[in-house]
C-alpha cells in the first residue's frame, strides 16, 4: 500500500471506531500493520488501537457468542466478518513476533496474550453454567508463529515469553506444552518434515524453564482469571481427594488425557466435555508433568532425527528433567533411542551415558555388553571433548565396584593412559588421580606400573589398542609408559602430579572432583595470577638471530665472536628454520 | 664406746685446737696467728660442733627408699638455713627496707672500710693498691707514652728513690722518715703506724707477715726495676730507629714498582736531594707525605696487572659452570636456598624434617572433611588451581550442578570432530554479534598513531642526543615522529635513551627503565605487525633482554600482561568459532614474536617459571585448540612448535601438543582423508577436511623464504606460490619432527608418541604425492622408524614402585642399661624439653613463693623487733622517770622526816 499514514490518522480512526457503529476502519488498520513502509511508531499505535477495539468488541459479545439465540442474519454476518478480522489480527500479531523492532515484538506478544485473556474470560462466563474455559484456537495462533519461523526465536521474545507466561502462569505453560505436542505431531511424517527452528526453539525454552512445579501447591498462578477462580474452589475439593489421587498412578491421568486429545483431534469440534476436562487438568500437578514429558518424547521421536547439536542439547538435560517422570512404556522407547545415540559414538554417546545410567539404576534397564560399549567410547577424542569431565564422573562411577575383574579395569586404565600421550594438560591432570584411585581400588592392576616380569622388547607390551573387547586386550601384560612419560611433562603441575605414581602408594584416594574441571584457561589463569615471589631467572645463553635468518648470515658474518655465538645456539630450531 | 663427752674431748684434741692445752705459748704467739689460722680453727671447731650436735640436722625418712638415688632435701639443717636466710635478708632486704622512704643515702666508699675481717695493715694495703690503680687509670694514656716516667716521689725536690738503698739493706726502722713521708704523701693517714702492733723483738720467730713498710719497699723496688728496663728498651729502640731511618733512602727505590718509578723518579730524587730524612720537623712532614704517597701507590697496584688468558678462560668456565648448575637445579625444581646449604648440619636437617612433618599434618588436617569416605588428596596441593568447578566442586554426586559447570565450560575447550560442522552452523546467524578480536595494545598502537607513512625526508645527521624517557608507546611514537627519526635510527635512539636513564644516574631511573622496557616490547609488537624490520626487532629484543636482566620482576609483569592479553584474544577467537575462517585464533607475527622473545629472554627451562610456564601453556593451548583451516595456520603452528621446542631445549620436557600438531599437519599435507584408517590414537579433528592444502607432486625445492613471505605465499591464489609454500612447510615439518624425536627419545612413552607420526609419514609417503620432498621424507621416516624400533627393542616393563622397605614400628619397650629414676628417658625430644622446662618453671615458682613468704616473715619480725625496742625504750624512760620521782619523793620525805625529827628534837 502506497499511502502514508501518521499517528494523527490513527487517532482519528480510533475516534471514529469509538462508537463501534462503523467497523470498516478495522480493515484499514489491519492493512497498515501489514504494510511495509509504515513507521514502527505508527504500527505500535495501531496495535494498541486494535487491541482496544477488539477487546471492547469481545466484551460486548460482538465477535463470539452463542449462535442459537435470536440473531438475525446481519448480526451473524457481522460476527463472521469480525471473527475473520479478529483471526487476521492474531495472524498479523504472529508475524510481528519476528519483527526487526524490539518494541514491536514485545508489544505484539503482550497484546495477543491480553486479548487471549479477554477472550477466555468471555467464553468462560458465557458457558452455562459458567465454567473456566481457555481460548485454545487463539492460543494456537500465538504459539504457532512463535515456534515456527524462518528465523530462530528472538532472545527478547523468548525471555519475555519465559518470564511472563511459561515460567510464571501455570495454565499458559500447560496449554503451551499441549500445543507444542500438537505441532510436533503435525510434522511427524517423513513427507512433512519439521520446520527448521521448531525443535531448537522448543529446546531453548525447555532448557531455560526452571519453574516446573514440583508440588501441587505450587500451581497457583494463572493467566486467565476464571481458571484461577476455579482453582481456588477446587483447592478444598482437591485437598480431600489428594490422598486418593496420590495413590493412583498418575500416568493413568496422562493416558486419559492423551485419549482425550486424540478424540478432540478427530472431532475437531468444540466438545464441551473434553474442554472442561482439559481446563480442569491445568490445576493437576500430574497432568503438568505428563505434558512436560510428553513434549520431550514427541520432540525426540522425530522420524528424520534431530540434528547433532539438538541431540546433544537434549541429552545434556534429559537425565534430570525427563527421565524421572516417564512411565514404563515410554522408558523403553527412550532407552532404544539412547542406546542408538550411545552406539553412534562421539560426544552424544558420552552424554547419553548419564541417562542410560539413570534408567539402569532406577528403572532396571538391561543393557548388554555395557563395559564393552563403554570401552569403545574411550576413543581418540574422548580426552579432548568438551564433556570429558561429565564422562569421567560416570566412568568413575561405573568402575567404582571392587568386584570388577582386574583385567577389565586394567584395560580401561591402559587405554586411557594410551590416550593421555596426546592429551592436554587439563586432561592429564584429571587422568592421573583417576588412575591412582583405580590402582588403589584394584591392587591387581599394580602390574601396570610395577612389574617384575623379566622381558624386554616387544614382549613387554602385549596390549592391543584396537581390540574391542577389554577382556581380550592383554592390558595386564603392559605398563603405563605413557603416564610415566608425563613425569617429564612441560607443565610443572602435571609433572608433579605424575610423580605420585612412582611414590609409595600410601596416599588416600584423590578427590576426583577437584581434578575434573580444569582447562587450559583455568590453568593459564592460575599460572598468570601466581605472585612472583623470587626473582625469575633469565636466559643464560646469548641470543643472536632471535628472529632467525642467520643460516644464511652465518656465512657472511666476519666477526668470529658472533659466529661462535650463533654456532652455540644450534639447538635453537626457530633460528634455524624461520626468519620472521 | 666412750661417752659423748669423751668422744668430744678426743676429737678436739686430735684437731689440735684445744685452748687449754698450751695457754702459755698462746700468750706469746697472740698476734702472730694469721687470720687464715683463725678461720681454719673456727671451721674445724664448727665442724666438730655440727658433727656432735645432731639436733641441728633434720633427716627426712624416705618411705620407699631405692638404692642408688640421691634425693634432694632428704638431709637438712633447718636452723642453719634459717640463720643464713635471715643473714642474707639482713644484708639485702633490711637496708632496702630502711631506705625505703629515703631519696638519698650515704655510701661509704672508703677502701677496705666495709670489710670487718681485714686488719688495719691489710686495709692500708688495699687503700694503696686502689689509689695506685686509680692514678694508673687516670694517667694511663700518658703513662704509656711517657718515656720520662715523671711520677717519682720527691721531698723538697729531692728524690725519695735514694732511700731505696736503706730499704734494701733490710733495716727495720720504725722511725724511717721516708716511710712516714710516703704515707703523708699518699693520703695523710700518718698516725696509722702508731696503731700497728708490730713486734720485731723475736728475730728467731717463725716467718712472720711482712710489715707494710717492707711491702712498700718491695713494690718500689720492683717499679724501679721496671722503669730501668723500660728506659733501656727505649734507648735500644731509638738506636734501631735511627738506623732504619738512615737506611730508608736506600730501600725507597724498592718500594716503588717499576712502572710507577719512571714518571715519579725524577720528582722523588729531587725531593731526596732537597730534604733527606733527618728527623727534624720538616723532615717529618716530608716523610708523612712520602708514606701517604706510598700507600696510594700500593693500593692502586693490583689493577695494573692483567689476568692471563688462562685465568680469564678459567673464570669464564667457572662462571658458566656455576650458571649451568643453578639452571639445572631450577630445571629440576629444587629450591635455590636449599641448594646453597645442602647439608646444613643436624639441627637444620631435623628442622626440615619437622617442617615436612608439620606440612603433612596440616595436609591431613585440611582434608578432614572429604566429600567421600576417605578421599583426602585434593588438587590444591599440586598447584593446579581451582579449575572451573570452583566452589561447586564438592557436590560430586549432585548432578544438578553439572549443567551449570558444563555450560560455563562451553567457551573454553575444543570440541570433537563430530561437532565441528554443527558448531559452525549454529554460529552462522550470530557471527555479527560475536566480539571481534581486539588485541588491545597492538591494534591500539597501530590505530592511534597512523602508521609512519610519511617517511621523514631528513637525513640521519640531525638525530637529537637527549630524549624524554617514554612511558608508553604513544610517547615513543611521538618522539619518533616529532624528531623525524627514521626506522634505521631507532636502535641508536634506544641506545641513547638507555644511556641517558642509566639506573646509576638517578633514583627514579629504574622505574623509568621498567616502563621503557614495556614500551620496547610494545614497539617490538608494533614493528612486527607493521613492517617486519628484522634489524630493529633484533635490537629491541636485545635491549629487552638486557633490561630484563637489570629489572627482572617488573619485566616479568610486563610479559605476563602481554601473555594474558594474547590468551584473552585467543579465547575470543575460539568463541567466534574455532573452525570459522574469519575468527582469529592462530597467532600472527606479533604474537609469535613475543613468544619467541620469551624464549630468549627468560630461562624457560625452569621447572616452574612465572613467564616461561605461562607462555608454554599458551602455546599448548594454541596448538591444541586452534583448528587448522588453511596452510598459513599450519605455518603458524609450526613456528609455535619450534618455539616451544626451543623453550624445552635444555630441559627436554615433553609437549604432547607438538606431536599432535605434527601428525595432523603431516596427514593434512599428505592429503589423507578420514575414511582412511588414520594410525595411532592422536586426535586429528581437521584431517580430511582440508583437501586444498594437500600436496600434489610439487616440483619446486624448499627455500629459505621468510615467515611473512611464506604466509603471503600460502594465502595467494597463484598455484606456484602455493606449491612453494607447501614444499617449505613440509620440509620444516620434517626437520621439526626429527628434532622433536631427537629431543624426546629418552621418554618412556616415546613409542606411543612417535609411532603414530611414523605411521602417518609412511601413509603419506605411500600416497606418493610428495614430489620434491620425497627424499627428505624417506630419510626422516628412516630415522624416526629406527628410533622407534630401537625404543621398542629396549622396552622393559615399568618398575615405578621400587621403594626402600619401611620398617614396622617396634612396640618392644626400650631397655636402659644404667637406669636412673631421676633421669628422664623420654624418646620424644620435644616433649622431654617441654617437661624439663615445665619442671623448672614449677620449681622456680615454688622457690619464689617461698622466698616471698620468708621475706614477709622477716619483715614482720623486724617490725616487731622495732616495736619492742620502742616499747622497751619507753618503758625504760618511764621507769627512769618514776625512779627519779620516787627518789625525789623519798628525799622529800626524808627531809620532812628530818625536819620533823629536828622539830621534835628542838621541841623537846
Amino acid at each position: 500500500m502506497g499511502f502514508r499514514v501518521n499517528s494523527d490518522k490513527i487517532l482519528e480512526i480510533e475516534r471514529s471506531l469509538s462508537s463501534l457503529s462503523d467497523l470498516n476502519p478495522i480493515q484499514d488498520l489491519l492493512g497498515y500493520l501489514n504494510a511495509d513502509g509504515v513507521d514502527g511508531r505508527v504500527k505500535h499505535k495501531t496495535l494498541f488501537v486494535l487491541q482496544r477495539v477488539f477487546s471492547t468488541l469481545l466484551v460486548n459479545g460482538r465477535i463470539l457468542g452463542l449462535k442459537s439465540t435470536s440473531d438475525n442474519e446481519a448480526i451473524t454476518l457481522t460476527k463472521k466478518w469480525l471473527l475473520d478480522k479478529y483471526t487476521r489480527f492474531f495472524n498479523t500479531l504472529g508475524t510481528l513476533f519476528h519483527s526487526t523492532e524490539h518494541s514491536l515484538r514485545i508489544t505484539s506478544l503482550h497484546i495477543s496474550m491480553s486479548l487471549l485473556r479477554t477472550e477466555s474470560s468471555y467464553i468462560s462466563n458465557k458457558t452455562v453454567p459458567p465454567s473456566p474455559q481457555f481460548a485454545i484456537d487463539s492460543f494456537r495462533r500465538i504459539v504457532r508463529p512463535l515456534l515456527i519461523n524462518k528465523k530462530p526465536m528472538f532472545d527478547d521474545v523468548r525471555s519475555e515469553w519465559l518470564d511472563k507466561w511459561i515460567g510464571k502462569c501455570d495454565d499458559i505453560r500447560y496449554f503451551f506444552f499441549k500445543e507444542t505436542i500438537h505441532l510436533f505431531r503435525e510434522f511427524d511424517a517423513v513427507s512433512s518434515p519439521r520446520p527448521k527452528h521448531l525443535t531448537s526453539n522448543v529446546l531453548t525454552l525447555l532448557e531455560n524453564l526452571h519453574s516446573m512445579p514440583t508440588h501441587q501447591s505450587e500451581i497457583d498462578e494463572f493467566w486467565v482469571p476464571e481458571i484461577a477462580r476455579q482453582e481456588k474452589e477446587q483447592v478444598k475439593e482437591s485437598n480431600l481427594e489428594q490422598s486418593k489421587q496420590d495413590n493412583q498412578d498418575w500416568t493413568a491421568y496422562f493416558d486419559q488425557m492423551i485419549a482425550d486429545e486424540e478424540e478432540e483431534k478427530e472431532s475437531k469440534a468444540t466438545d464441551k466435555n473434553s474442554k472442561k476436562n482439559k481446563v480442569r487438568d491445568t490445576i493437576s500437578l500430574s497432568a503438568h508433568r505428563a505434558m512436560y514429558s510428553g513434549v520431550w518424547l514427541t520432540m525426540l521421536k522425530c522420524p528424520t532425527g534431530l540434528d547433532v547439536n539438538e541431540n546433544r542439547r537434549a541429552l545434556i538435560v534429559l537425565h534430570q528433567l525427563v527421565i524421572p517422570f516417564l512411565k514404563p512404556s515410554e522408558r523403553a522407547s527412550l532407552a532404544d533411542w539412547l542406546s542408538d545415540c550411545c552406539d553412534a559414538g562421539g560426544v552424544n554417546a558420552l552424554l547419553a551415558l548419564n541417562s542410560l545410567w539413570r534408567l539402569m539404576r532406577d528403572h532396571n534397564l538391561d543393557y548388554p555388553d555395557f563395559y564393552k560399549r563403554l570401552y569403545a567410547l574411550c576413543d581418540r577424542n574422548v580426552l579432548h571433548v568438551l564433556y570429558r569431565a561429565r564422562f569421567f564422573r560416570m566412568l568413575d562411577l561405573f568402575l567404582s565396584s571392587t568386584h570388577l575383574p582386574a583385567l577389565l579395569v586394567a584395560a580401561f586404565i591402559k587405554r586411557l593412559s594410551r590416550l593421555s600421550i596426546s592429551a592436554s594438560p587439563a586432561a592429564i591432570v584429571m587422568l592421573i588421580p583417576f588412575t591412582y584411585n583405580l590402582l588403589k581400588r584394584h591392587p591387581g592392576c599394580m602390574h601396570l606400573i610395577h612389574s617384575d616380569r623379566a622381558v624386554q622388547g616387544v614382549d613387554a607390551d602385549m596390549y592391543t589398542f584396537d581390540e574391542p573387547d577389554p577382556m581380550q586386550s592383554n592390558a595386564l601384560d603392559s605398563s603405563l609408559w605413557e603416564l610415566a612419560s608425563h613425569q617429564s611433562h612441560y607443565h610443572s603441575s602435571v609433572n608433579r602430579l605424575a610423580l605420585i605414581l612412582s611414590q609409595v602408594f600410601s596416599k588416600p584416594n584423590f578427590a576426583l572432583e577437584d581434578f575434573l574441571d580444569h582447562a587450559y584457561k583455568t590453568m593459564f589463569d592460575t599460572e598468570i595470577r601466581r605472585k612472583i615471589k623470587t626473582t625469575p631467572a633469565t636466559y643464560d645463553g646469548k641470543s643472536v638471530g632471535v628472529f632467525g635468518g642467520h643460516k644464511r648470515k652465518l656465512d657472511s658474518i666476519a666477526d668470529v665472536d658472533e659466529k661462535n655465538a650463533i654456532g652455540s645456539i644450534q639447538g635453537d630450531i626457530v633460528a634455524q628454520l624461520f626468519e620472521f | 664406746m666412750p661417752s659423748q663427752l669423751k668422744q668430744l674431748q678426743q676429737t678436739v684434741q686430735n684437731a689440735g685446737i684445744n685452748k687449754h692445752q698450751q695457754p702459755n705459748k698462746r700468750k706469746f704467739e697472740g698476734t702472730s696467728t694469721t687470720p687464715s689460722d683463725k678461720e681454719k680453727k673456727k671451721k674445724v671447731s664448727s665442724d666438730i660442733h655440727s658433727k656432735f650436735n645432731k639436733f641441728d640436722t633434720q633427716v627426712q625418712r624416705l618411705k620407699h627408699n631405692v638404692g642408688g638415688r640421691k634425693v634432694i632435701g632428704s638431709l637438712g639443717a633447718p636452723a642453719k638455713a634459717k640463720q643464713a636466710g635471715i643473714d642474707s635478708r639482713k644484708e639485702a632486704l633490711l637496708p632496702a627496707l630502711q631506705n625505703r622512704n629515703r631519696t638519698g643515702q650515704f655510701k661509704d666508699r672508703r677502701f677496705g672500710e666495709q670489710d670487718p675481717t681485714l686488719d688495719e695493715e691489710d686495709r692500708m694495703l688495699e687503700r694503696y693498691q686502689a689509689e695506685k690503680a686509680n692514678t694508673g687509670k687516670r694517667t694511663r694514656n700518658n703513662a704509656d707514652y711517657n718515656l720520662e716516667d715523671n711520677d717519682e716521689l720527691t721531698h723538697y725536690g729531692q728524690s725519695l728513690a735514694l732511700n731505696d738503698d736503706f730499704a734494701n739493706a733490710g733495716l727495720a726502722d720504725d722511725d724511717d722518715p721516708a716511710e712516714s713521708t710516703r704515707f703523708d704523701a699518699f693520703g695523710g693517714f700518718g698516725d696509722g703506724e702508731e696503731e700497728e702492733p708490730i713486734d720485731y723483738s723475736h728475730p728467731d720467730a717463725p716467718p712472720r707477715r711482712k710489715t707494710k713498710a717492707e711491702v712498700m719497699e718491695e713494690l718500689i723496688t720492683k717499679s724501679k726495676a721496671h722503669k730501668m728496663e723500660r728506659q733501656q728498651q727505649r734507648e735500644d729502640d731509638d738506636a734501631l730507629r735511627e738506623q732504619v731511618d738512615a737506611d730508608l733512602d736506600d730501600i725507597k727505590g724498592l718500594l716503588f714498582d717499576g712502572t710507577a718509578e719512571n714518571d715519579k723518579e725524577k720528582e722523588r730524587k729531587n725531593r731526596e736531594r732537597n730534604a733527606p730524612y733527618k728527623g727534624d720537623k720538616s723532615g717529618n712532614e716530608d716523610y708523612d707525605q712520602f708514606v701517604r704517597q706510598l700507600a696510594f701507590d700500593r693500593r692502586a697496584k693490583p689493577t695494573d696487572r692483567l689476568k692471563s688468558d688462562a685465568e680469564v678462560a678459567f673464570e669464564a668456565r667457572e662462571e658458566l659452570e656455576k650458571n649451568e648448575k643453578a639452571r639445572l637445579l631450577r630445571m629440576r625444581g629444587e629450591d635455590d636456598s636449599q641448594v646453597t646449604n645442602p647439608t646444613g648440619g643436624f639441627a637444620a636437617k631435623r628442622q626440615r624434617a619437622r617442617e615436612e612433618e608439620e606440612e603433612a599434618e596440616n595436609e591431613s588436617h585440611d582434608d578432614e572433611n572429604p566429600s567421600d569416605d576417605e578421599q583426602v588428596e585434593n588438587a590444591e596441593s599440586y598447584g593446579i588451581g581451582k579449575g572451573l568447578g570452583g566452589d561447586d566442586s564438592e557436590q560430586s554426586d549432585d548432578e544438578d550442578h553439572e549443567d551449570v559447570n558444563e555450560e560455563g565450560e562451553n567457551y573454553q575447550d575444543g570440541d570433537s570432530d563430530d561437532s565441528e560442522d554443527s558448531i559452525a552452523e549454529s554460529n552462522e546467524g550470530e557471527l555479527g554479534d560475536m566480539p571481534q578480536k581486539n588485541d588491545a595494545p597492538v591494534e591500539n598502537l597501530v590505530s592511534s598513531k597512523k602508521k609512519s607513512s610519511k617517511t621523514p625526508s631528513n637525513t640521519s645527521s640531525n638525530l637529537p642526543y637527549t630524549f624524554e624517557c617514554p612511558s608508553n608507546h604513544d610517547e615513543f611514537m611521538d618522539i619518533v615522529e616529532s624528531n623525524n627519526i627514521q626506522p634505521s635510527q631507532i636502535p641508536i635512539m634506544i641506545e641513547r635513551i638507555r644511556t641517558l636513564y642509566h639506573p646509576e644516574l638517578g633514583e627514579e631511573n629504574k622505574a623509568k627503565l621498567a616502563l621503557f622496557n614495556g614500551v620496547l616490547l610494545d614497539h617490538l609488537l608494533y614493528t612486527a605487525s607493521t613492517s617486519v624490520d628484522m634489524k630493529i626487532m633484533e635490537t629491541i629484543s636485545r635491549h629487552i633482554e638486557q633490561l630484563t636482566k637489570l629489572l627482572p620482576i617488573p619485566s616479568a609483569d610486563i610479559f605476563k600482561q602481554k601473555l594474558e592479553l594474547l590468551e584473552r584474544n585467543f579465547n575470543k577467537g575460539v568463541s567466534a568459532g574455532a573452525t570459522n575462517d574469519k575468527s582469529k585464533t592462530w597467532p600472527g607475527i606479533p604474537e609469535l614474536s613475543i613468544l619467541r622473545v620469551v624464549g630468549v629472554v627468560w630461562s624457560t627451562s625452569d621447572y616452574s617459571h612465572p613467564v616461561g610456564s605461562a607462555a608454554q601453556l599458551l602455546i599448548g593451548q594454541y596448538l591444541s585448540q586452534a583448528r587448522i583451516r588453511s596452510l598459513s595456520d599450519i605455518i603458524k603452528g609450526l613456528v609455535l612448535c619450534g618455539i616451544s621446542l626451543q623453550y624445552e631445549h635444555y630441559s627436554k620436557r615433553f609437549i604432547p601438543e607438538v606431536v599432535n600438531f605434527l601428525i595432523s599437519s603431516v596427514l593434512i599435507l599428505g592429503g589423507v582423508g578420514r575414511e582412511m584408517n588414520v594410525p595411532g590414537q592422536h586426535p586429528v579433528p581437521d584431517v580430511g577436511r582440508l583437501r586444498g592444502v594437500a600436496m600434489n607432486n610439487p616440483v619446486v625445492t624448499p627455500s629459505d623464504t621468510n615467515l611473512r613471505d611464506m604466509l603471503t605465499q600460502s594465502e595467494s591464489n597463484s598455484q606456484s606460490d602455493q606449491q612453494q609454500a607447501k614444499v617449505d612447510v613440509m620440509d620444516r615439518i620434517l626437520t621439526i619432527s626429527r628434532e622433536a624425536a631427537q629431543m624426546w627419545s629418552a621418554l618412556d612413552g616415546f613409542i606411543e608418541a612417535f609411532d603414530p607420526l611414523v605411521g602417518s609419514l609412511r601413509m603419506v609417503e605411500k600416497r606418493g604425492m610428495l614430489g620434491s620432498v620425497k627424499n627428505k621424507t624417506e630419510n626422516t621416516l628412516q630415522q624416526l622408524g629406527n628410533q622407534v624400533k630401537f625404543a621398542k627393542q629396549s622396552r622393559r616393563p615399568l618398575r615405578m614402585q621400587q621403594h626402600k622397605q619401611i620398617a614396622i614400628n617396634s612396640l618392644v619397650p626400650k631397655f636402659e642399661e644404667n637406669y636412673n629414676a631421676d633421669r628422664r628417658y623420654d624418646p620424644d625430644h620435644d616433649r622431654a624439653a617441654t617437661s624439663k622446662l615445665k619442671a623448672e618453671v614449677k620449681a622456680e615458682r615454688k622457690g619464689a613463693i617461698r622466698e616471698l613468704r620468708k621475706d614477709a616473715k622477716f619483715i614482720a619480725g623486724h617490725k616487731q623487733k622495732e616495736r619492742r625496742e620502742e616499747l622497751d625504750k619507753y618503758e625504760d624512760k618511764m621507769r627512769k622517770k618514776v625512779d627519779q620521782l620516787g627518789d625525789e619523793r623519798a628525799e622529800e620525805k626524808s627531809e620532812q622526816k628530818a625536819k620533823a625529827k629536828f622539830k621534835k628534837m628542838a621541841g623537846k
